[in-house]
């Protein structure tokens, strides 16, 4: 008699059609997907915050400009550097070159920048100080402060700005940031004589850039080594860092959770097809990506290891009903099937949750997972069906020995399992106090930056050499009213005092272009407080990043607490049930609470988020043993027979899905691997071992 | 200005024409390499009265400062300056301090910044000659014309900072006794400083106080 079949034709049909589409689909989105390589655009929108610093970042720096570096004690000095500039202009790849931060970023600039946000009191002194008789006294006394002891760190600042300029923005007895930093960075900037538009034409530039500093750096004393940073040198290499990631990250997921299903099942040319039926799945959520994101972000690229940890979960139940001995039965398997379906609906919903979140960041993970999570149910519960139906496995012998072992085991010793769940209750007591001081939630910005990648180091460097410019000191200066009431300085008497106080125009110049930018301004014809919002909106970020990820917090966290009790009362209409199901979330939480704390991990802003994900886990495993419990009527050798193997290997592979984010280079997405981790520990350890303990009508074996 | 400055100067204007100096041959160095070191190596400290012309590009007139300059072996060195009164740099070992009028101490570490980011560093360099250690980090040539002897440093390595960094020394010394007239450090193209030295004395007693940098 031949075996039933678990598909219909219809439904073979479709599969044959599905799988082709999926494959040329995939293909091309994978080829064609296009990595978003910035931190802000993982933020809220519509934070005034984060809008301020997208325009500022375009006003200070341009988008196709390379900026080198020279690392510490390898500057070989500005004229150097100046030839070298000028030796770079038409290699191939490169327009112009030269010393400095470019246009956007010239010094005057900035430093008009910086007197266009001071207090208006202030402001009034830097007029003062350009009145022709004020020039001529402030150069007389330049002249007497360059006698004596020759302090060439001052000669240079004083060159730079003879009126002193510097010490009316930075009044004593303050400290003065500019005093020691008036020489500029060893810097190189950096033109392409094309366009960028694609992550290849940004890789292929920042290899000509990197091919023509190092041939004509040669000769030069000490030889320059450069950092690159820059839009290009950025997108380059996060996103070549991001290609990394996904590959390590897929390879490291599929082969131990292979490794861990064949650890447990010894079954090889099932794990075959349950990889190929996971690839798929993550075909489909790429172009799920591709249709409806065109790019994925820094966090995304963590969805197919997640995907293929969480999505094991159906493959596992499908492989263990047909490795089941003896007939199939079409009524159980529709009855797994649907139920498969229904978790992989619900699990998706629970990732769903993150859909509201504020962070455009998670909205898109919690999409490709999603998509995911139901294409992993539809090739599991057809393609891979099919293949095991056709050609059935044999769960191994010792299984289920094992598993009515463990289950003997913690039914015998259930006492010292409650013990257990009390001693977690008393340590978190015990330790109310420092648990209560430790930080375990941190909604700094700066963490979740890739920094030890080149671009990072590079902008590090750059910021070390440049004056440590308090940022406050310019949040809330009266830019508005300073520049109505500048009164424009005439350039070339400006000049003229200079050549008559014995300084020529190299003296004169520095200043001279910086009272011609504040002419501008005052004219409307230039913005100068870009940089100062700029300062203000990113110490406004950390607060308003804190409070909108807060308040996701908790309201996805109550949605998904209301979602779970309305879920929990239709599954068990039972308070007694209800509650059991609470105590295995709270014992969850207390635990991730102590894994936090032991293993010194802060959530982030985003990781945030992984509570509610948490819940739902927690909620799913001890639904399923409180209802096997229920069925088995307290017998938990039955129950585990059923559940424990299926349940310990998706928690494994789920661990497992979480962990490879950890080996990304992004520490966003690193952080959210690691707190999912932890908890699901938690949810594993109280879900799956406290709770039955606690389970009251528990038989004695 | 003194009259054995203005001698040392009209013998160096002098001097200065190409028809009257002559470079030294490579015995004449080795010999006044010698000579130099033997005097310098005596001399555990020097005090003398300076004055100090510095000479910046597009400024039209130098300016000119007078003072003191110290100098204990090994490797201590203090200018203190009485024009402009109160303002002084000091050379200790690899740190540096200066006092402006009016401004805080500003102190440097030359083990991070290297010898050639101070002139006084270079100066007291000069100081401390021994020959390995000149011919190791400078290239050193010299001049003489009659009893003047021209020392010509170079350090091997370019400057390493931006706008900083000594380009050359070049010292007049009176020879047969290698007394120090004048020093003149180009700091880079433009600028310079000029040191003249009058009241030279060695091995007169100074007090070791002189040379600690005050604590913050």
């Amino acid at each position: 008699m031949a075996e039933p079949r678990p598909e219909s034709r219809l439904g073979r049909l479709v599969t044959l059609l599905v799988i082709p589409a999926v494959l040329v689909l995939g293909a091309w989105s994978l080829a064609t997907l296009r990595f978003q390589t910035e931190l802000l655009p993982l933020f809220p929108q519509n934070l005034d915050s984060v809008q301020t610093l997208k325009k500022a970042q375009v006003s200070i720096m341009s988008e196709s400009q390379i900026i080198a570096v020279a690392k510490p004690g390898t500057n070989p000095g500005w004229p150097a550097l100046a030839k070298l500039a000028e030796k770079l202009r038409g290699q191939p790849g490169i327009a112009g070159a030269q010393v400095g931060l470019g246009a956007k970023g010239s010094p005057a600039e900035w430093l008009a920048g910086m007197i266009a946000a001071l207090p208006a009191p202030r402001f009034a002194e830097i007029q003062k100080a350009l009145a022709p008789a004020a020039v001529a006294d402030r150069l007389h006394d330049t002249l007497d402060d360059m006698s004596g002891a020759v302090d060439e760190n001052g000669m240079a600042r004083l060159h730079f700005d003879p009126l002193r300029l510097n010490e009316i923005i930075f009044p004593r007895p303050g400290a003065n940031p500019l005093a020691d930093s008036l020489t500029l960075p060893p810097v190189l900037t950096i033109e392409p004589d094309h366009p960028l538009k694609t992550f290849g034409a940004d890789q292929q530039f920042v290899a000509q850039v990197r091919a023509a500093l190092a041939a004509q750096s040669a000769g030069l004393s000490p030889r320059p080594e450069f950092l690159l940073t820059g839009e290009p040198a950025i997108t380059a290499d996060i996103s070549k860092h991001m290609k990394r990631d996904i590959v390590v990250m897929l390879a490291f997921t599929i082969a131990l959770t292979s490794l861990a299903f064949w650890f447990t099942y010894r079954s090889l040319m099932p794990l075959l097809w349950i990889v190929v039926a996971q690839i798929l799945a993550v075909l489909c959520a790429a172009v799920a990506a591709r249709m409806v994101f065109t790019q994925v972000n820094v966090l995304s690229i963590g969805f197919s290891s997640i995907l293929i940890g969480v999505g094991m979960d159906y493959c596992i139940l499908v492989y263990h009903f047909f490795a089941q001995p003896g007939e199939l039965n079409l009524h159980e398997w529709r009855g797994l099937r649907r139920a498969i379906w229904l978790s992989s609906v619900t699990t998706a919903a629970t990732f769903g949750i993150l859909y509201f979140s504020s962070f455009p960041g998670l909205r898109q993970l919690a999409v490709l997972v999603g998509v995911g999570l139901i294409a992993t149910a539809f090739f599991a519960t057809t393609f891979l069906a099919r293949l095991l139906a056709r050609r059935r496995p044999h769960a191994p012998r010792w299984l289920l020995p094992v598993s009515d072992r463990c289950a003997r085991f913690l039914s015998r010793h259930r006492l010292a399992f409650r013990i257990g769940a009390g001693a977690i209750v008393l340590a978190v007591v015990a330790l109310a106090r420092p648990l209560s001081h430790f930080a375990f939630y941190d909604p700094s910005v700066e963490q979740l930056e890739p920094s030890s990648l080149e671009p990072y180091q590079a902008e590090k460097l750059l910021e070390s050499q440049a004056p440590q410019i308090p940022a406050e000191d310019f949040v809330g200066g009266d830019a508005d009213a300073n520049r109505q009431a500048w009164q424009p300085v005439d350039v070339a008497t400006m000049r003229a005092e200079f050549t008559q106080a014995g300084f020529d125009a190299s003296w004169s110049t520095p200043t001279a272009q910086v009272v011609d930018v504040l002419n501008r301004w005052h004219a409307d014809a230039i913005d100068l407080t870009g940089q100062a919002r700029a300062s203000a909106a990113w110490v406004q970020l950390r607060a308003d990043l804190n409070r909108t990820a807060v308040r996701d917090f908790q309201r996805l966290s109550l949605f998904m607490l209301a979602i779970v009790l309305v879920l929990c009362f239709v599954a068990h209409r039972s308070a007694r049930l209800v509650a059991l199901n609470f105590i295995a979330l709270t014992l969850s939480l207390l635990i991730l609470a102590l894994l936090l704390y032991a293993s010194d991990t802060s959530m982030t802003l985003l990781s945030l988020l992984c509570i509610p994900l948490m819940i739902g886990l927690v909620i799913d495993y001890s639904l399923h043993i409180l209802l096997a419990l229920e069925h088995a009527q307290g017998d938990l050798v039955d129950a585990a027979r059923h559940l424990a193997v299926p349940v310990l290997l998706t928690g494994t592979a789920s661990l497992i899905g979480f962990t490879a984010p950890m080996l990304s280079s992004q520490p966003a997405l690193q952080n959210f691997g690691n707190v999912m981790d932890l908890g699901t520990i938690a949810a594993v350890t109280s879900g799956l071992i406290l709770l039955p303990a606690l389970y009251g009508r528990l038989k004695k074996p | 200005m003194t009259l054995p400055v203005l001698f040392c100067a009209a013998l160096i204007a002098m001097g200065s024409g190409p028809h009257l100096t002559q470079a030294a041959s490579a015995s004449d160095v080795a010999e006044f390499d010698k000579g130099f070191a033997a005097v310098q190596e005596a001399t555990h400290t020097f005090r003398a009265d300076i004055t100090q012309t510095l000479h910046l590009e597009g400024l039209d007139r130098p300016i000119t400062s007078v003072g003191t300059l110290c100098y204990a072996s090994p490797d201590k060195l203090l200018i203190r300056f009485s024009q402009p009164a109160g303002e002084w740099m000091l050379v200790n070992g690899s740190q540096v301090a200066i006092q402006k009028q009016g401004k805080p101490l500003e102190r440097r570490d030359l083990s991070v910044e290297g010898r050639s980011a101070s002139h006084a560093a270079s100066l007291l360099d000069f100081f401390h000659a021994d020959p390995a250690r000149w011919h190791h980090d400078f290239d050193v040539s010299m001049t003489r014309n009659g009893g003047l002897l021209y020392v010509h440093l170079k350090p091997w390595m370019t400057p390493t900072a931006t706008a900083q960094g000594v380009q050359e020394i070049v010292t007049t010394l009176q020879l047969p006794g290698y007394d120090i007239l004048e020093m003149n450090v180009t700091i880079n193209a433009g600028n310079s400083v000029d040191y003249q030295f009058t009241h030279g004395a060695r091995n007169v007693a100074l007090d070791p106080a002189l040379f600690t940098i005050p604590t913050p």
